[in-house]
């Protein structure tokens, strides 16, 4: 049990970690400070997107430029929610399952379609995304076509947190989230991680000092697809109706756009702060025309490419730490 | 049978067009421009505005339609696509996903969501013993035809197009023997937006307009350009008459399964011949 403290015992580091226990302790006291169902919904949905970004961030590394991470959510979400309305089994074995379903697709797509450099990638993610939409669409009998399948029970009370409000909600989503940062983050700053860089920086090179690139690259894949399935399951059981057209182009789209926008320097801070703002920004955007959602998020990306390109965390001088730190 | 053909050719040759212009500025300017769709939204919402609207007649409306958004193509590679030259992946594909992204939520502004249909020009059916074709689409299929010969012409024979090809062979040799990168960007960005234009346009009246047909129209030039290979004009074009026959034959036998189908024969061609049919090479087949 010592851990925590030599955690915290670390002298350069502890400015930062006294930071991150007190961010995640505000992160607690949000929702009771709040108390307003909406804005803790708004939350929800951030953490959810931050997930997602923050893989997109991972297979970033290694120069994927995914733009089909929302299939994999979705088939988290349907996998979860066929799981449990079928075979009733409990959510929490579900959520597991699904990730580990969705891993497995992501691993034997993956063995297909990573031989592709760059771009490439890129056009045949984005037609898988579409792909997987399309047979959530067209096989009725399985996953109900365009209305999806409904009444997906909420997950099973555990620890006295019963599942009706939406607070429940917010701390499983947050301790997803912190999961999933934590593994990620260890990821990044590993041996592996700096393998990714490598071939993210230049793949021949990697290659030709004797790193199994196709290995690696199946790797992140997978645990970004893990993490995205994930989600997706919580997603299932949060709104307990799904369907197909909550996990097309656009939300792939969208994930890009987030983590662009919040910066890609740490797989950690860019993608949470991209997702919170952006999402929170599209909440209010939505209220009032139609199609200013997306003008806005077309603009505000290319503004960001252009004239801030370490995204919003180089506002915060994130990544002159990270700098630091490496050094 | 033969109707099923002909909507195949419809479909197929308007893919044609779509992914020729993708395929193009893809050969030359080394971006995947994922906004393609968006200029093809374009080239069908103007037609509306200038057919419906306006009163100008079909004809007329079509080539004026190529002609504004071949200038937005030519205006989107000054602003933004000049200024990413040695940039990286993220900051091209941001710069090209936040246009198309963009593009669309302008149009749902100004268009409105909801579909509207564009009347046809040339009403009528031709009728034969055992089938019997509109007219409309017959003159869609004539006027890709032409486009489509217009630009081979072009890219073969004239001065602009060798050097076009010359660029996409090998930019750093092209400039060397003094062809301005810089013009053939500009001529390319123009013909690829006005060929999605030509495309959106010339189908409006067989289909709908709205600010959503973008994206399938992106993502079915994207499973073609990759199955007759990147910056390959006769991939382009094979792609999209299979995509289209595909299409065709598969709503009326089987159902909707074109969008698995394409990207099953994505995956095939990946795994036996990664460059796509015609390889990565931009000269037309000799």
């Amino acid at each position: 049990m010592g851990w925590p403290l030599k955690w915290l015992n670390d002298k350069k580091e502890i400015g930062n970690r006294v930071g991150i226990i007190i961010f995640l302790f505000i992160v607690c006291l949000i929702p009771i400070v709040l108390r307003e169902d909406y804005y803790v919904h708004i939350l929800i949905m951030g953490a959810v997107w931050t997930i997602l970004c923050m893989g997109w961030v991972l297979l970033l590394r290694l120069g994927l430029f995914s733009l089909g991470q929302a299939g994999f959510l979705g088939i988290g979400a349907y996998s979860s929610g066929l799981l449990v309305l079928h075979l009733g089994i409990s959510f929490w074995f579900a959520i597991l399952l699904a990730g580990l379903f969705t891993a497995l697709v992501a691993f034997s797509l993956g063995i297909i379609i990573l031989r592709l450099r760059g771009l490439y990638f890129a056009v045949v993610s984005f037609a898988f995304g579409e792909v997987v939409r399309n047979i959530y669409l067209n096989w009725i009998s399985l996953f109900g076509g365009v209305s999806g399948i409904s009444g997906i029970p909420r997950p099973d009370p555990l620890f006295g947190l019963v599942f009706k409000s939406k607070m429940p909600y917010y701390y499983l989503i947050v301790f997803l989230t912190l999961v999933t940062g934590i593994v990620l983050y260890r990821i990044d700053q590993s041996r592996a991680g700096r393998i990714f860089r490598a071939i993210g920086h230049n793949s021949d090179l990697a290659q030709s000092q004797g790193m199994n690139i196709k290995k690696y690259k199946v790797m992140s894949f997978t645990i970004a697809s893990f993490f995205a399935g994930i989600a997706g399951s919580f997603l299932a059981h949060y709104y307990t109706t799904i369907y197909p057209d909550q996990f097309g182009v656009w939300d792939s789209i969208l994930v890009q756009i987030k983590a662009t926008v919040g910066g890609v320097a740490t797989v950690v801070a860019g993608p949470l702060i991209g997702a919170v703002v952006m999402t929170v920004v599209s909440e209010v955007l939505r209220g009032y025309m139609a199609g200013l959602e997306p003008l806005f998020f077309g603009v505000f990306l290319i503004a960001v490419v252009f004239f801030l390109p370490g995204g919003l965390e180089s506002l915060l001088n994130v990544r002159r730490v990270e700098k630091i730190k490496r050094t | 049978m033969i109707q099923v053909i002909v909507n195949a050719l419809v479909l197929g040759l308007t893919y044609v067009l779509m992914a020729s212009g993708l395929s193009l500025i893809f050969g030359i300017l080394q971006i995947v421009n994922f906004a393609h769709g968006q200029f093809y939204m374009f080239g069908a919402c103007f037609l509306y505005w200038l057919n419906m609207k306006l009163g100008v007649s079909y004809v007329l409306s079509v080539l004026l339609s190529m002609f504004i958004v071949g200038g937005l193509g030519i205006i989107t590679e000054l602003a933004f696509f000049r200024k990413l030259m040695k940039a990286s992946i993220i900051a091209v594909l941001g710069v090209v996903l936040g246009l198309m992204v963009g593009m669309e939520g302008l149009m749902e502004v100004l268009f409105g969501q909801d579909s509207k249909k564009v009347t046809t020009a040339f009403s009528g059916v031709l009728r034969a013993r055992h089938f019997s074709i509109s007219y409309e689409r017959l003159a869609v299929i004539f006027a890709s035809l032409i486009i489509i010969s217009i630009l081979y012409y072009w890219i073969r024979y004239t001065r602009e197009g060798t050097a076009t090809r010359a660029v996409a062979q090998d930019k750093r040799a092209a400039e060397l023997v003094g062809i301005d990168v810089n013009r053939i960007r500009l001529i390319i960005m123009g013909i690829g937006c006005a060929l999605a234009a030509a495309a959106g346009s010339l189908i409006s009246p067989v289909f709908f307009v709205s600010p959503y047909i973008g994206a399938n129209a992106m993502f079915k030039s994207l499973i073609i350009i990759t199955l007759g290979g990147m910056g390959s004009l006769p991939g382009a074009a094979l792609g999209g008459l299979i995509l289209g026959f595909i299409e065709s034959f598969s709503q009326t036998y089987i159902g909707n399964i074109t969008e698995m189908l394409g990207f099953l024969l994505v995956i095939v061609i990946l795994l036996v011949k990664p460059q796509g049919i015609f390889g990565v090479a931009f000269e037309m087949a000799e």
